[in-house]
């Protein structure tokens, strides 16, 4: 049998903020900025071991992990599961892990997130899907947040 | 956006995956095709029947394929099976970064104008400060 590896899958992400990573890291691990972005609901205990659960919506469905590591404002490492629908049982709370790394870049914070141990299979299949998402979908959202960022910008 | 029909996909997907011995099985035959007695032999501590099963649930979410050969049925893995999934977890973070990124520069933004807000009004009190130095000095006249 082939190792594990080659049949788990891995979700790489990456986003340039234009705020500071002390502001961005507010936003994975206070219950109330969680909500703005991620669920409509979240518990957190921000420490290793600590609970890590956002509900997504009324019908969506429950994150549900534990914080691993968090070195305040460059890296948090967390498990991700699921509780409820659309995803069922799969991806059980704590059978995969997500790890975001915050690096400063002039003022900015570049984001990059990865989502492993994903159980699915034949990463390469995806990734022509995935460029073609990532080319339109964040290209119209940082297009929305420069626009809305000068516009706070003009007093 | 995902479907209707693509989330009962989802659902039916994750159903088969959350389970340990169906995730094995998974696994044995994803590089080879492999007759149900083979995989039934992998897992000498389950009865036949309830190794079946499982890839009945494996088979009936899209996850494998079954064909038959003689009276044997031999069993493959369907990687398309696991692209619904995938793609939600794609879309969930690609949508909720979107919106991470927005929430965070709008609080930046507000951090920084009270930051203005404040040094503006620092620099009115020091003025006023200025203004009423002179005041002494056109007392001693």
């Amino acid at each position: 049998m082939t190792d594990e590896q080659t049949t788990l899958r891995t979700i790489d992400q990456r986003v340039r903020i234009a705020a500071l990573p002390q502001t961005v890291w507010n936003f994975w691990t206070d219950a109330s900025r969680l909500c703005e972005w991620w669920g409509i609901h979240a518990e957190v205990e921000p420490q290793p071991g600590g609970m890590f659960r956002v509900v997504m919506g009324d019908d969506g469905p429950v994150m549900s992990g534990t914080y691993v590591t968090l070195e305040p404002f460059t890296r948090l490492v967390f498990t991700f599961g699921w509780e409820g629908n659309p995803m069922g049982e799969a991806l059980a709370p704590g059978t995969t892990r997500v790890e975001v790394t915050l690096t400063p870049v002039d003022g900015d914070t570049d984001l990059w997130l990865r989502h492993s141990e994903l159980p699915a299979t034949h990463a390469d299949e995806h990734a022509k899907g995935w460029a073609l998402f990532v080319g339109e979908r964040l290209g119209e959202a940082v297009a929305n947040a420069a626009h809305s960022a000068s516009a706070a910008e003009t007093p | 956006m995902i479907s209707p029909a693509q989330e009962d996909s989802i659902d039916q997907v994750a159903r088969a995956l959350s389970d340990g011995t169906r995730r094995s099985i998974l696994r044995l035959v994803r590089d080879d095709e492999r007759s149900a007695g083979d995989v039934a032999e992998q897992f000498p501590t389950m009865s036949r029947p309830a190794v079946s099963q499982h890839l009945r649930v494996l088979h009936e979410a899209g996850l494998v394929t079954v064909r038959a050969d003689g009276n044997r049925r031999m069993f493959r893995s369907r990687t398309e099976g696991l692209a619904d999934m995938s793609q939600y977890l794609d879309e969930m973070w690609t949508d909720r970064l979107a919106r991470l990124k927005i929430v965070a520069e709008r609080e930046e933004w507000s951090d920084r104008q009270h930051r203005r807000l404040d040094s503006t009004d620092s620099r009115a009190t020091s003025t006023s400060r200025k203004r009423a130095k002179p005041k002494p000095s056109e007392e001693k006249p």
